[in-house]
């Protein structure tokens, strides 16, 4: 006989990916690693969540290049696939920041909610007002209480506007220099720092435990022998 | 040759697999098999080893890897495992090409879930097995507790169980420190660690694991946080401000009968509301206690390890198929006083002070039928005949098709031991219509029935069950009742 009841009420989470598809992502094989990094990390993320039974993780992507638009609505992380995306145009993340404060407006977003967890992945300058952008971002008030994490595509990417995304002093954008410390960042972004925003892991005795508003695990340290490539 | 380890060769803190591993304490040599998963504080890596134990290998993170966690892991690994459902280190691992250091512990087998799975409902355990799992995991914190240790970090992430049988394993032992000692990295996971140490007073010890022991029953049993109610429906960011508030500055318990600020949501804690209304009032106290008590006066409004697991025991024991759906109900001691049936025997002598609400008054407790009502919706049967055994008119065990009695249920004096069956149920072998108790001891039983001589049943002969009759085990007697 089931036992009965049904599964414990789990709060939405929504997990975004913000993808520079500017003309120069081209160059190196950029937009290939990127696109081949976050294939990889799919099933990590799937299987993250799987024993995560706090959230309701919803997974989708926007990008941006001349123009911002959305390439995968919020998809349940179970049946989330990646659709290759392509370099060509401008680099207009003001415009990206605009379409994600309508997302987290409530409507849409839920009003019983976890922080949602916003990952920015670019190599260049915004060619568009970004902090217009940005403002409208934070006056949500999902935007404002969202975890935010850019991830740099080489040392050309604007590591200012970066850390203007972020708004956290404590953390910094993460640098990858090469495809396999994307692929790691990728990886450590979609398993570790979505469940830190449902599943609150282990706190270490010198964590601020009251200052922030979530915890986030410390990047993967990245020790390795590949060279440079971008 | 000699020269390329220190010139082109970087440190690493990963493995690959394949990859050797020297456990020089083990003297044996392993390789890499997969990786398992990735925590907080480094990676964990199965094993293939050359005499086929199942190894697993944990490999800290740099920062991670501090002399502190060092002394505390050759320590827990001089002291030995408490017992075999500890995933406890066996031995340090050192590798000059990487950095940091790892240890060794027994690889858990595959039957094991994790309680996650139960709360997103992708597993169907039963209460028994619930129930199991709940007392196994009482126990081997018992016995850690006992020797001096503290866990620190008690969480549902941490243990495992067999769905099928209830057994558990503890992970993540590699945070266990001497009570007091205020060592090691870690405070605890949110949602499980005491008031006093969110609000910065308190490290862990072992009256804030009781308090995350409490917090993890509640959550197997009800699937719902015990903190969680109206408090937490309201919240439209659960981040770690209001973490905070609902967890450490301003925790009630969603039951508190003094306080209803905090009551289940019906939408949102639906699970609450309906195990709530299915568990005896017996057991509900604890939780209660736990939860309102347990909370302002950490060192002495805590419930005990020992408390639970006779609650739990007791609660095993009270459990009965519905006949008509075949759920499992509990036989709540309570309704004895809606019968009128309270006050006649309260002197009874707890012998082994074992007291519990569940024992007490036992011996009116007969007329059992038609007062309770099956929890199923859909069948709501109130036809309930209950066969139980009352042991020395203080123990009470319901005769189910599957129950077994085991060596604790009969000698008061021993603890409690599921590896040693005295007594099974049993189908007649030619006629399904009757039932007998199996006597798999090594002694004689001497049954009294109350119009013939007194009987006796021989280890392996199976007794024809009517009521009345009374059991004589030895140290104990038991009689039937229907």
């Amino acid at each position: 006989m089931t036992l009965p009841g049904g599964e414990i009420s789990k709060r939405e989470l929504h997990f975004i990916w913000i993808v520079d598809c500017s003309g120069s992502m081209r160059d190196d094989g950029k937009i290939q690693s990127l696109n081949y990094a976050i294939r990889e990390a799919i099933p990590h993320m799937q299987r993250e969540a799987e024993s995560n039974f706090q959230a309701n993780l919803l997974v989708s992507a926007l990008k941006f290049s001349t123009g911002a638009h959305w390439i995968i609505p919020p998809t349940d992380v179970n049946s989330f696939k990646w659709i290759d995306v392509e370099a060509k145009g401008h680099t207009d993340l003001g415009q990206a920041l605009v379409l994600l404060s309508e997302i987290l407006h409530i409507p849409p977003m839920t009003n019983r909610g976890l922080p949602p967890v916003l990952v920015l992945l670019s190599d260049g300058q915004p060619t568009d007002n970004f902090e217009d952008g940005l403002n409208k971002l934070l006056q949500e008030p999902w935007g404002k209480k969202a975890i935010r994490i850019s991830i740099a595509i080489g040392e050309d990417a604007n590591m200012k506007v970066l850390q203007q995304f972020i708004g956290s002093d404590e953390r910094s954008p993460l640098l990858a220099r090469n495809p396999e410390a994307l692929s790691n960042y990728i990886r450590w972004v979609s398993t570790v720092v979505q469940s830190a925003s449902a599943r609150p892991r282990s706190q270490q005795k010198n964590d601020e435990l009251h200052d922030s508003n979530v915890e986030i695990p410390k990047p993967p340290e990245m020790i390795s022998t590949a060279t440079d490539v971008w | 040759m000699m020269t390329r380890k220190n010139t082109d060769k970087s440190y690493q803190y990963e493995y690959s697999v394949g990859e050797s591993v020297h456990i020089k304490e083990l003297n044996l040599i392993c390789n890499i098999e997969a990786e398992l998963g990735s925590g907080t504080q480094g990676k964990v890596y199965s094993l293939i080893t050359p005499n086929n134990s199942s190894l697993a290998l944990k490999w800290y993170f740099p920062s991670m890897a501090t002399k502190e966690q060092y002394g505390i892991l050759k320590s827990l690994i001089d002291i030995k495992s408490p017992s075999e459902k500890f995933l406890w280190p066996l031995a340090l691992v050192e590798n000059s090409e990487k950095d940091g250091f790892g240890y060794i512990m027994p690889l858990k087998d595959k039957r094991f879930k994790s309680f996650s799975l139960w709360l997103s409902r992708k597993i169907d355990p039963s209460f028994k097995v619930l129930l199991t799992a709940c007392f196994e995991i009482s126990q081997s914190f018992h016995l850690l507790h006992s020797k001096g240790f503290c866990y620190q970090d008690l969480s549902i992430n941490n243990l495992y169980f067999d769905p099928h049988s209830g057994d558990i394993r503890i992970g993540d032992t590699d945070n266990i420190i001497i009570n007091g000692s205020e060592k090691g990295n870690v405070i605890g996971t949110p949602k499980f660690m005491a008031p006093e140490i969110i609000t910065g007073n308190q490290l862990p010890n072992t009256q804030t694991d009781l308090y995350s022991l409490a917090v993890l029953l509640f959550y197997i049993l009800f699937l719902n946080h015990p903190l969680e109610g109206k408090a937490e429906s309201s919240i439209k960011s659960l981040d770690i401000p209001s973490m905070t508030k609902l967890y450490g500055t301003n925790p009630v318990f969603i039951f508190d009968p003094d306080d209803s600020s905090n009551f289940p949501d019906p939408i949102y804690h639906k699970n609450a509301l309906i195990y709530w209304n299915i568990y005896p009032e017996f057991f509900k106290k604890l939780f209660t206690k736990s939860f309102t008590k347990g909370i302002k006066d950490p060192q002495y409004g805590r419930v005990r390890e020992t408390e639970w697991q006779i609650a739990l025991l007791e609660l095993r024991d009270s459990m009965y198929y519905c006949r008509k759906c075949g759920s499992e109900n509990f036989l709540d001691p309570s309704f004895r006083e809606t019968l009128g049936l309270s006050k006649s025997s309260t002197n009874l002598v707890n012998q082994d002070n074992l007291s519990s609400t569940i024992l007490q008054n036992l011996n009116c407790f007969k007329n059992i039928d038609d007062v309770t009502t099956c929890w199923n919706p859909t069948c709501r049967n109130i036809n309930h005949k209950i066969m139980y055994i009352l042991i020395d008119e203080r123990k009470m065990i319901v005769l189910n098709h599957d129950t077994r009695l085991f060596l604790h249920h009969v000698d008061f004096s021993l603890g409690y031991d599921f590896t040693r069956i005295v007594a099974q149920i049993t189908k007649h072998p030619h006629n399904d219509n009757l039932w007998g108790l199996k006597n798999l001891s090594d002694t004689t039983w001497k049954v009294e029935t109350g119009n013939s001589s007194p009987i006796e049943v021989l280890p392996n002969q199976s007794l024809l069950l009517t009521p009345d009759i009374t059991i004589n085990f030895g140290k104990t007697k038991g009689t039937i009742y229907y």
